[in-house]
């Protein structure tokens, strides 16, 4: 019997190099840690004026997304920001905007407002008009919770 | 009459397409069925036109007897917008993707049969059939536009009103829709592949066109969608990361990884999985996209209606990926090849880079976009992923993507060559500090646009150095062909690219508050309003503020109420320049007789080089598809050798 050791051959099984594999979990690891901050960071909750301070998430820990309508005669222009009452379902919220909302922005309209509550007051740093007919057509219960009183009389 | 028609012509074009995708696989093996494909393909696209022939017959005659004339036709639309209006809403656009659809299966059908292994081609136009009959069964059922409407309807809204003021709404979704369904080419043909085996590269040069032409179409769709939004939407951006800007890039990322690593599969005959996926991911992203913002999942300023197909296209994208993950994993073995990457400083390795990035953007980007849903869905909670987050992680991949543009044409295939590419990168980084120091002089600041302008400056130099060698071997002709033309279409995103980091991050802007014949100045610019004049017809009410910027003509920021919808929308107006532009939206309230109107005010620099950008990379992408003598070489070459698979009967043709 012949015991001398065979020599080593082509077909001797590869030693697998983990350090690519392992910078590479690493890198993924890492970058996925980053993507998810920056994920939570830049999510912004949608929130009916009557959720905020009620329903989680709405609070003053996130960037929300406030959904009413603006009060009349609530609208009050100073030199560098705006301030006005969002209404809705009977809750109302003062919002204070940085500047003029400008576009086509005015009282009794539905608009979301885009900013993070201070002491009770949404700073908004955006404010969107929401003006679709088919938005009023598929939610008429929410327009109609959103609408304030003395708009639906003044326009009758 | 026009419901019964557009119904039997739809229902046609379903019977049609199922007989041609059942002749396509019976004549797969008996070459006497499949020359039936091209007459079911072309009977399918005759019954498609004539569904859309029969729309736009309805809308412009206001027949208000369909429900969806009902929905967006008008008396009062001007004929252009009318025309246009059987796409502004859900059903017109799953008829205008049928149409496109069935014209692409057509034409695939006819182009395949003398240029490709039969068993191939036949599989192929199967596929394409397939998911013709998939759209047409849409259009036809659940996203009818033919369905009867309320009776004595004699007039409606009219279409949304910002798809009625501005003549991009002709060409945009249309365009958009050549890129997105143009997609299902090769992936039809990554398919045939996988069912036949004939897993030679064979299918990836037939198709190479077809894809690029389709990335083509997708590209410039999608710039003409920025440009539609700077135009009508009024807020100065042409970019939101709304969901459904989002769905159009998704495709175009993952499009734009594929035909890069496809030329690694064509040189080192590499990447074979990893394109088939990229195929498969690009075409069933499109769907995916299809879902997300037709289907009212999310919400998308761009959503101008909602259906209940979400079903139907959520259960499409999943036999898509689980049918396309199947055929892979069986056909592992036969893809697998031992070739490696030598070294990460060669063509292929730069390709593989490009890809990862291109493949990290898209994975955000739809990280980005579905998020919300899966938060709605586990949690009960209505969120969204604002722009801080794509803004964050997108900057930095397209500065990677910038760099690699510059790098990667001085790489040489297969051995890393240090000498060659210093040499090569030499005068392209000179380009780039020469950018630099332009932006400086300029003002410039800020390291991310700094950062765009100095890679910027490396890749056209790149670019440039490339074009310039080929013009001094082949004189004009040096300019056409695919390397050539993909520097071309290089230069013309870098300039989208440059043009964006500049007008994202230097845009000045402020109110004016402006009183008739007084001027008032900003940035360097002087604004006097003119007078304020009100239109009125039975369709809007338009008041338009007459501002002369400079002492110059007048332009017209407008409010325009649309009385039958009860929207108003802010029109803007734009004095378009080289360097900036003076873009003015008008502020409410605005009285008549009061002699005064509030205007806001941004000046933007460098947007005109969005647009010219996007003209480059179109010309750039013809440039490409015209044959270049090196690749018809290769072909040749590659036809004569012995691949393991029946021969096609040529290859490389157009």
């Amino acid at each position: 019997m012949d015991l001398t050791p065979r020599p080593a051959d082509g077909s001797a099984p590869r030693r697998r190099r983990w350090a690519p594999v392992a910078l590479l979990a690493l890198v993924g690891v890492g970058g996925g840690v980053i993507v998810w901050q920056f994920l939570g960071s830049a999510i912004d909750y949608y929130c009916n004026v009557d959720e905020v301070g009620v329903r989680d998430g709405c609070d003053d820990v996130h960037r929300l997304r406030v959904q009413g309508t603006v009060d009349r005669g609530s609208v009050r222009a100073g030199d560098a920001s705006t301030a006005f009452r969002l209404s809705f379902n009977g809750a109302s919220l003062d919002v204070r905007y940085a500047g003029d909302p400008g576009g086509v922005f005015q009282e009794c309209i539905a608009v979301v407002a885009h900013g993070r509550l201070r002491d009770g007051v949404l700073e908004a740093t955006r404010i969107e008009v929401k003006h679709s007919n088919e938005y009023e057509a598929e939610h008429p219960d929410r327009v109609k919770d959103g609408e304030d009183p003395a708009c639906a009389q003044a326009q009758g | 009459m026009n419901g019964a028609l557009g119904q039997a012509a739809l229902l046609v074009g379903v019977v049609a397409s199922a007989f041609g995708a059942a002749a396509a696989i019976a004549g797969a093996r008996d070459q006497r069925i499949v020359r039936l494909v091209p007459r079911f393909a072309g009977l399918a696209c005759a019954a498609a036109v004539a569904a859309f022939a029969v729309m736009e017959r309805a809308m412009i005659t206001r027949d208000f007897s369909l429900a969806y004339v009902q929905k967006v036709g008008s008396w009062s639309t001007p004929a252009l917008y009318n025309v246009a209006a059987v796409w502004s809403a859900l059903e017109g656009s799953i008829l205008l993707w049928v149409l496109v659809l069935s014209v692409y299966a057509f034409v695939v059908a006819w182009w395949v049969r003398p240029r490709l292994e039969p068993r191939l081609g036949a599989w192929a136009s199967a596929v394409m059939c397939i998911v013709s009959c998939f759209f047409f069964v849409l259009s036809w059922g659940p996203a009818t536009p033919f369905a009867d409407g309320a009776p004595g309807v004699l007039d409606g809204p009219g279409p949304n009103p910002l798809l009625q003021n501005h003549v991009l709404v002709m060409f945009h979704p249309p365009m958009l829709y050549l890129g997105y369904v143009g997609m299902t080419v090769p992936f039809a043909f990554a398919i045939a592949a996988l069912v036949t085996g004939s897993l030679d590269d064979a299918w990836l040069r037939a198709t190479r066109r077809w894809s690029l032409v389709a990335w083509g179409f997708l590209t410039f769709g999608i710039a003409l969608g920025g440009w539609w939004s700077y135009e009508v939407l009024g807020w100065s951006g042409v970019w939101a990361w709304d969901p459904v800007e989002n769905a159009s890039l998704l495709p175009w990322l993952t499009g734009t990884a594929y035909l890069h690593s496809a030329m690694v599969q064509e040189r080192r005959g590499m990447l074979r999985v990893w394109n088939l996926s990229l195929l498969v991911a690009t075409f069933s992203l499109t769907i995916l996209g299809t879902f997300l913002t037709r289907s009212g999942v999310l919400n998308s300023v761009h959503a101008f209606s909602e259906s209940d197909i979400g079903p139907w296209l959520l259960s499409a994208f999943a036999v898509i990926v689980v049918a396309s993950v199947g055929l892979i994993g069986w056909r592992g073995d036969a893809l697998r090849r031992s070739d490696a990457i030598s070294s990460p400083f060669t063509r292929e390795g730069a390709f593989l880079a490009n890809n990862l990035v291109f493949a990290l953007f898209a994975f955000v980007v739809l990280l980005g976009t579905v998020f919300p849903l899966v938060v709605e869905v586990v949690r009960d909670r209505q969120i969204v992923v604002g722009e801080p987050f794509f803004d964050r992680l997108g900057v930095p991949l397209g500065l990677a993507l910038l760099a690699l543009m510059a790098i990667a044409p001085a790489l040489p295939w297969r051995s890393a060559a240090g000498a060659t590419a210093r040499d090569r990168l030499f005068w392209p980084a000179w380009c780039g500090v020469a950018a630099l120091a332009v932006a400086l002089l300029w003002g410039a600041h800020g390291l991310a646009p700094m950062l765009a302008f100095g890679l910027g400056g490396f890749a056209a130099g790149s670019a440039l150095r490339h074009l310039a060698a080929a013009t001094r071997a082949r004189g004009p002709l040096g300019l056409v062909g695919r390397s050539s033309g993909g520097m071309i279409v290089h230069l013309g995103i870098i300039c989208i690219a440059v043009a964006l980091a500049a007008s994202n991050s230097f845009t000045r802007s402020q109110e004016l508050d402006l009183v008739e014949g007084r001027p008032a100045s900003f940035a360097g610019h002087t604004f006097t309003l003119r007078g304020i004049e009100t239109t009125t017809d039975d369709r809007a009410t338009s008041v338009r503020a007459l501002v002369s910027i400079d002492g110059g003509r007048a332009y017209a920021p407008a409010i325009t109420k649309y009385v039958r919808i009860g929207m108003t929308v802010g029109p803007p107006s734009v004095r378009t320049g080289l360097a900036r532009d003076v873009y003015l939206t008008l502020e409410p309230p605005v009285r008549q007789e009061s002699g005064r109107a509030r205007i806001k005010v941004f000046v933007k620099p460098m947007i005109l080089w969005l647009w010219v950008g996007t003209g480059v990379t179109v010309l750039g992408t013809l440039a490409a598809l015209v044959p270049s003598r090196r690749r018809d070489r290769t072909a040749v070459a590659d036809a004569a050798a012995p691949t393991g698979a029946p021969a096609p009967a040529a290859t490389g043709r157009p």
